[in-house]
């Protein structure tokens, strides 16, 4: 299955636009951007609704704390009220005044009292208020209500519900207040127990109050039994309200109760009047439950917002990442050598200052290129000037000049010698079109160079061409000697007074190639010497030197090349420097 | 692999708010309809039903014929019933055999049935809830054998012929005392549960069997017209014995008329019924037979508190 989905994926994977690739920046931001979005999203919702959750818990509070002290406040009074008619009751029966009882009873003729009666003692009936007889078998001094006061005490006491049975064929549910009285009849002094019998109509109104969706209240007894509850008989029944446990162990006041993932919140109140207490009880469902409506509108408010911010991270994304594929394009163009593509800046700052980078780039390849291909035409262009001056007319006339008058002086020898070092010069100056050879081959070239002109300058001067074993297999730039040399013998050696020498010298230093052309000659003038190199020179072996120079420079760099240093009437030496390679 | 999950994570948010929006509480409505509206007892069922519904957000409609026997009333009130197109049908049914087909067609049209209390001749309910009947017959003959015993003459009062309760209890009855006792059944007598014909049925019994010791009503009509023959003929010599309990026989109990009766917890059954239904619509798993228990009760103990509370329903 895993492994199926893998491939499902690898599948789509191949078949989007690199764009869309997981991996793409694209992807990774928009998913990133919407990920953490949401969280944010739904952390603010989470924390603004446990915030309006407490705040309603707390409005509920105050709520229920204000109808439970309401309710108490008017059952307090009422059972104070049904007090002050027993006790009137009571004071009118003092000196045993039935009519006057009577009289009273018609004027607060009440549907919630059920019965009002006196019992002697003995349970024997002393009065009615109302002319339902009694059954005859009821055994009144067996009941709860008769043995909760003493008889005569003027106690009070507060039954719970009861089935009250003292007609026939009633059974009506009441709640019984038993007064203690005393009366004189005469000379005979009685005490007795009078009944007020309560039914539920006005406990159940009281109660009744709305507390809240699904609030209720109820009252219990300070043993928690139960006196009144919107729901009796289903508790009568066997189905237990889990809330009555609770809240007879708790205090008055209010209390969040949590029970099976429930939120409770009950509120107890104490009785002045009797031994009762209110409790109101509502669930607290918070926000979500509150309303149905607000739960629909916030949700689609958390859906929108939601939906709003994988759109908008999606452009935001689009709108960062467009530009660097444009970039990527362009770059692919570039690796195809097509320069002179540029980017036109848009999008976000990064990228406008990334795209100005790459046209920098683009524009300095460019010019490199360019720069490339005008050094090699120059040292093309050089090269062909060297080949000119090789193939000079004026050293190949004056050399077949000098071999003509050695043969017409019949020195034979020195013509073979001759026309054999012209050969080999003119065979190592093509040296098959090659720009290196080895340097065993460079100061051959030299030297039949040097042959030819110390004869043809009746040896005027001496040379002597040493160097390290080490440098003959190396490679150099070819016929870089022979300008120098024909430089120093031109203007060094040529025209001096005593015999001239010329000390060609091959080594390595400092990991590079060097030659070294001393002359005895007259020396440069230190003015002339400080910008040899510099200025174009005008004459033909000048000439020869700046090419040289120029050419190890195009091929080697500016670090590489020429270096003269002379003293007047001393002589020069020309070092020349090239990168050692094999 | 990680961005498989981050992305799943996200669906899941996503889902997770979406379904928050649809767990809004639904309104449920059902059609409780019970072999007679004008009973004490199936006015205990109702009000047991009615809180349920408070509990659980459940639209009741209380429904049946005036008379227990007119069973093809129940048919068409049923039929109706089914038009209405409820969530639900709780259902006494009044006829162990008459009621099967109705039910069929109620839950061919995909609506769940109920039984409380009787049931029908079919399998297609959903869940019955009831005393066990049998157990009620059983333990009426058991406090008889202990408060008379010996080999006393027993009448039985039975009800309508052809429900499934009367047919238990009169089984369970007869089984205990044919079995385990000396006592003797000399005839079992049906009321249709009317309490006239059943003090008519009394008063004939007596004339026809002058030594019987024992009546016992096997439901709350069938004890109350004998006790009222009895109360009469001022015959509270004769042991009678019932099942249920209703108010004015509470206080034929309290005079001594009425001997022993096996309590039923109606309300309970009512309130459960519509739990099940409760349990049922929102695909809760609901056990197929739900018994509430039953209760013995005398003159001695009516008053306590556990049998007042069951016996006088507290309006």
């Amino acid at each position: 299955m895993v492994r199926f989905i893998h491939r499902i994926l690898h599948r789509i994977k191949t078949m989007l636009p690199p764009n869309l690739r997981w991996n793409s920046l694209l992807v990774v931001m928009s998913f990133s951007t919407t990920f953490i979005a949401v969280v944010a999203v739904l952390m603010i919702t989470f924390a603004m609704n446990n915030r309006f959750n407490a705040s309603i818990d707390r409005t509920t509070e105050q709520n229920n704390t204000q109808i439970v002290d309401n309710v108490s406040d008017s059952i307090d009074s009422y059972l104070k009220e049904i007090r002050s008619v027993s006790d009137t009751i009571s004071n009118l029966l003092i000196n045993y005044n039935p009519e006057k009882v009577f009289n009273f009873y018609h004027l607060v003729l009440r549907d919630d009292i059920d019965t009002i009666a006196v019992f002697d003692a003995q349970g024997e009936l002393v009065m009615k208020t109302d002319s339902r007889n009694l059954k005859e078998n009821v055994d009144i001094k067996r009941q709860n209500w008769f043995r909760s006061v003493a008889p005569g005490s003027r106690m009070y006491m507060f039954t719970g519900p009861h089935v009250q049975r003292l007609y026939k064929g009633e059974y009506r549910w009441v709640i019984s207040l038993s007064t203690g009285v005393e009366w004189t009849d005469g000379e005979n002094k009685h005490q007795g127990v009078m009944l007020v019998d309560l039914n539920f109509n006005n406990i159940e109104e009281m109660c009744s109050k709305e507390l809240g969706e699904k609030g209720y209240l109820y009252i219990i007894d300070k043993n928690g039994e139960l006196i009144y509850h919107p729901r009796q008989q289903m508790i009568y029944a066997g189905i237990k309200d889990k809330t009555i446990p609770i809240a007879s162990a708790l205090d008055d006041g209010s209390e969040i109760i949590k029970r099976d993932g429930d939120r409770i919140l009950i509120s107890v109140k104490t009785l002045r009047n009797a031994d009762w207490r209110i409790v109101g009880v509502s669930p607290l469902n918070g926000l979500f439950a509150y309303d149905a409506e607000l739960r629909i509108f916030i949700s689609l408010i958390v859906i929108s917002v939601v939906l709003l911010i994988i759109f908008l991270s999606v452009i935001v994304s689009f709108f960062i990442t467009s530009p660097m594929y444009r970039l990527m394009r362009l770059m692919g163009k570039v690796e195809e050598e097509k320069f002179n593509t540029y980017y036109v800046a848009r999008g976000v700052h990064e990228v406008k200052e990334l795209s100005f980078a790459f046209n920098q780039m683009v524009y300095k390849i460019k010019r490199l290129m360019e720069q490339i291909v005008e050094e090699q035409q120059l040292l093309r262009k050089s090269e062909m000037k060297l080949l000119q001056a090789q193939i000079n007319p004026h050293f190949l006339y004056n050399t077949l000049d000098s071999i003509m008058w050695m043969a017409e002086s019949g020195d034979q020898k020195n013509v073979v010698k001759m026309i054999s070092a012209l050969a080999q010069f003119f065979r190592l100056s093509l040296s098959g079109g090659y720009d290196t050879i080895l340097v065993a081959d460079e100061l051959k070239h030299v030297e039949n160079y040097l042959i030819i002109q110390k004869m043809r300058y009746n040896d005027q001067f001496d040379y002597e061409i040493t160097y390290d074993e080490a440098v003959l297999q190396c490679k150099t730039l070819k016929i870089v000697l022979q300008p120098i040399v024909e430089n120093a013998i031109i203007h060094g050696v040529a025209n001096l007074p005593y015999k001239g020498k010329i000390t060609i010298n091959a080594g390595v230093r400092q990991d590079r190639l060097f030659f070294k052309v001393i002359d005895n000659g007259f020396g440069i003038r230190p003015e002339k010497l400080d910008n040899i190199l510099e200025e174009k020179p005008t004459t033909r072996s000048g000439m020869g030197v700046y090419n040289v120079n120029k050419r190890i420079q195009l091929m080697y760099g500016a670090e590489y090349g020429l270096q003269f240093e002379s003293q007047p009437d001393e002589g020069t030496t020309v070092s020349i420097i090239l990168p050692l390679a094999k | 692999m990680r961005r498989v999950i981050c992305f799943g994570l996200l669906v899941l948010l996503i889902v997770v708010s979406l379904s928050s929006c649809t767990a809004i509480k639904k309104t449920y409505s059902v059609d409780l309809i019970v072999k007679t509206t004008n009973s004490e007892f199936w006015a205990s069922v109702y009000d047991g039903a009615k809180a349920a519904g408070a509990e659980y957000n459940i639209d009741l409609r209380f429904l049946g014929p005036s008379k227990e026997e007119d069973h093809h009333v129940q048919v068409s009130i049923i039929k109706q019933s089914i038009q209405q197109n409820p969530d639900a049908i709780i259902l006494a049914a009044s006829d162990y055999h008459l009621i099967a087909e109705p039910v069929e067609i109620a839950v061919e049209s995909k609506i769940p049935v109920i039984l409380v209390d009787s049931g029908v001749n079919s399998d297609k309910w959903t869940s019955f809830v009831s005393t066990d009947n049998y157990k009620a017959g059983e333990v009426l003959a058991q406090e008889i054998e202990k408060r008379v015993g010996g080999s006393a003459e027993i009448v039985v009062i039975s009800f309508v012929k052809n429900s499934l309760p009367s047919l238990e209890r009169t089984a369970g009855f007869s089984d205990y005392i044919n079995d385990k006792t000396e006592m003797k059944i000399v005839e079992i007598v049906y009321c249709d549960s009317d309490i006239d014909k059943a003090e008519q049925l009394t008063v004939e019994i007596l004339q026809k069997y002058p030594e019987v010791q024992v009546i016992a009503g096997l439901n709350a009509q069938s004890a109350t017209g004998a006790a009222r023959a009895l109360e009469k003929l001022e015959r509270s010599d004769i042991f009678l014995a019932g099942i249920d309990c209703t108010v004015e026989e509470a206080d034929y109990m309290e005079q001594g008329i009425l001997d022993v009766a096996v309590l039923q917890n109606p309300y309970l059954m009512g309130y459960f019924s519509v739990e099940t239904a409760y349990n049922v619509l929102t695909g809760k798993r609901v056990e197929r037979n739900i018994h509430t228990e039953v209760y013995v009760i005398d003159k001695e103990n009516m008053f306590s508190e556990e049998y007042l509370r069951l016996i006088f329903p507290f309006y």
